[in-house]
């Protein structure tokens, strides 16, 4: 059950970004809805589950929308695992801390990009990349951010949702 | 002791080996060569009709809200063409409006200037008695132009009647077609004299005028011209009143009497000139 909730709202999620964003995008730039999905599953279920939607979640991107497969699903499965690493530590009930969270979250996966650029050889000032994408994009991704959690945070008060799983089992 | 302890961290170990794994992949699924590796195809292969899925959602939804979008955009376009088309038709209608006016003005003139020495002031019909036909009816001239009682009114098709009350700014005027109203009147071939009254009362309204106490012998026909005969002074003598549309004779009348069609069309008059009868009062 919970696992098909997540592919529904991983789905969901997917074709929302490529439907619905291109008329809600200012000046190129689309929140990264993701990353809020990435972190929230961090905050409210920790890891396994983050670090899977993360992987899940990029592998779907990848395969739309990527060059090669691989790239998203390793930035979303190391954003999910890292943040999932502070489930338990954190008020996870706080919007501030999920907002902190997406922050990072977009900065890292973005610097990330940056990084796989610069070794393709791509010449990208980083100042240049941070004050046309990556500020936007964060400004942009925490907008939704909220919403997302708020409904997030509904969802996880099913107890299907709270059904732990187990890496490697 | 470190390595050992990394190892019995059984998820840190599975998201290093999947990050190695997604990095491989990654360096062989980005390579463009153009063709397609084995593992590519098959990936490819399991992958495309997921693909095809979303991208067919994907493509409905955007549609979709592409069609909201556009179908806004027409409705508002709808609306300023609408709202312009009104303002366009309004715009007509008040050219077609004054370009009657103009003509009917320059007809008016026209006569004004023929008759220079009698027409006091030209006037704009303000009000009327309810019915088609004018009968009594105000104007926007009164005793400040030089208007005064039994003045007569005129278009430049024909006598219209004559000024019954006057006011400061307005002025009353009684139509030839009146019931009430009566003047002397002259066929303009034979020169028999008579009395033109009007037909219009009390609901037979058909717009015509009488002219009675035509003497016997008169030779009037259909279509004879009437005028006004200057009788009595009250009118100015030749303003053409009608034509002759019927001569009857009640079996023991001792005058005839000719049904007259008035030259003015009374059902349309919006502006008319006065006239006085003499030029030195």
């Amino acid at each position: 059950m919970k696992g098909w909730v997540i592919c529904g709202i991983l789905l969901g999620n997917v074709i929302l970004q490529s439907s619905l964003f291109p008329f809600i995008q200012i000046y190129g730039v689309q929140p990264d809805s993701l990353a809020v999905l990435v972190v929230s599953f961090a905050l409210l279920a920790g890891n396994p589950t983050s670090a899977v939607v993360g992987f899940f979640g990029g592998l779907l991107q990848d395969i739309l929308y990527g060059q090669g497969v691989g790239i998203y699903a390793l930035q979303y499965m190391l954003a999910g695992y890292i943040v999932g690493l502070v489930y338990g530590k954190v008020f996870a009930d706080k919007m501030l801390v999920c907002m902190f969270f997406v922050v990072l979250t977009v900065f890292f996966r973005e610097l990330l990009v940056f990084i796989q650029l610069f070794f393709t050889g791509l010449d990208v000032s980083l100042y240049k990349a941070l004050l046309t994408v990556i500020l936007p994009e964060i400004a942009y991704t925490l907008l939704i951010t909220p919403l997302t959690y708020f409904l997030m945070r509904r969802l996880y008060r099913y107890r299907f949702m709270n059904r732990r799983w187990h890496f490697g089992s | 002791m470190a390595l050992f302890r990394f190892f019995r961290n059984r998820p840190l170990v599975i998201i290093v080996i999947v990050s190695i794994l997604l990095i491989i992949a990654a360096v062989f699924t980005s390579r463009n060569d153009g063709n397609m590796g084995i593992v590519e195809g098959i990936v490819g292969d399991i992958i495309s009709p997921i693909q095809k899925i979303i991208y067919g959602a994907t493509s409905y939804v955007y549609n979709s809200i592409l069609d909201i979008k556009e179908r806004r955009e027409l409705l508002a376009n709808y609306q300023q063409l609408k709202e312009r088309v009104a303002y366009l038709e309004k715009e007509l209608i008040r050219m077609n409006e004054l370009e009657k006016q103009n003509q009917r003005l320059r007809k008016l003139l026209d006569f004004a200037t023929e008759r220079e020495e009698f027409v006091v002031t030209g006037a704009r019909i303000t009000g009327k008695d309810p019915g088609n036909w004018f009968d009594v009816f105000t104007i926007d001239k009164g005793k400040n132009d030089g208007i005064a009682v039994n003045m007569a009114v005129v278009t430049e098709q024909g006598l219209v009647g004559r000024i019954i009350e006057v006011g400061p700014d307005w002025a009353k005027v009684q139509a030839i077609i009146d019931g009430r109203s009566s003047i002397s009147g002259i066929i303009e071939r034979t020169r028999d004299n008579g009395v033109v009254k009007g037909n219009n009362l009390f609901g037979f309204e058909d717009g015509t005028c009488s002219m009675i106490y035509l003497p016997l012998d008169s030779e009037i026909v259909e279509g004879d011209k009437v005028i006004t005969s200057g009788l009595g002074g009250i009118l100015p003598k030749g303003i053409y009143i009608g034509e002759v549309k019927e001569v009857t004779r009640a079996k023991r009348d001792l005058y005839k009497t000719a049904i007259i069609e008035p030259a003015v069309d009374f059902r349309r008059l919006e502006e008319v000139l006065i006239v006085k009868a003499r030029t030195d009062d």
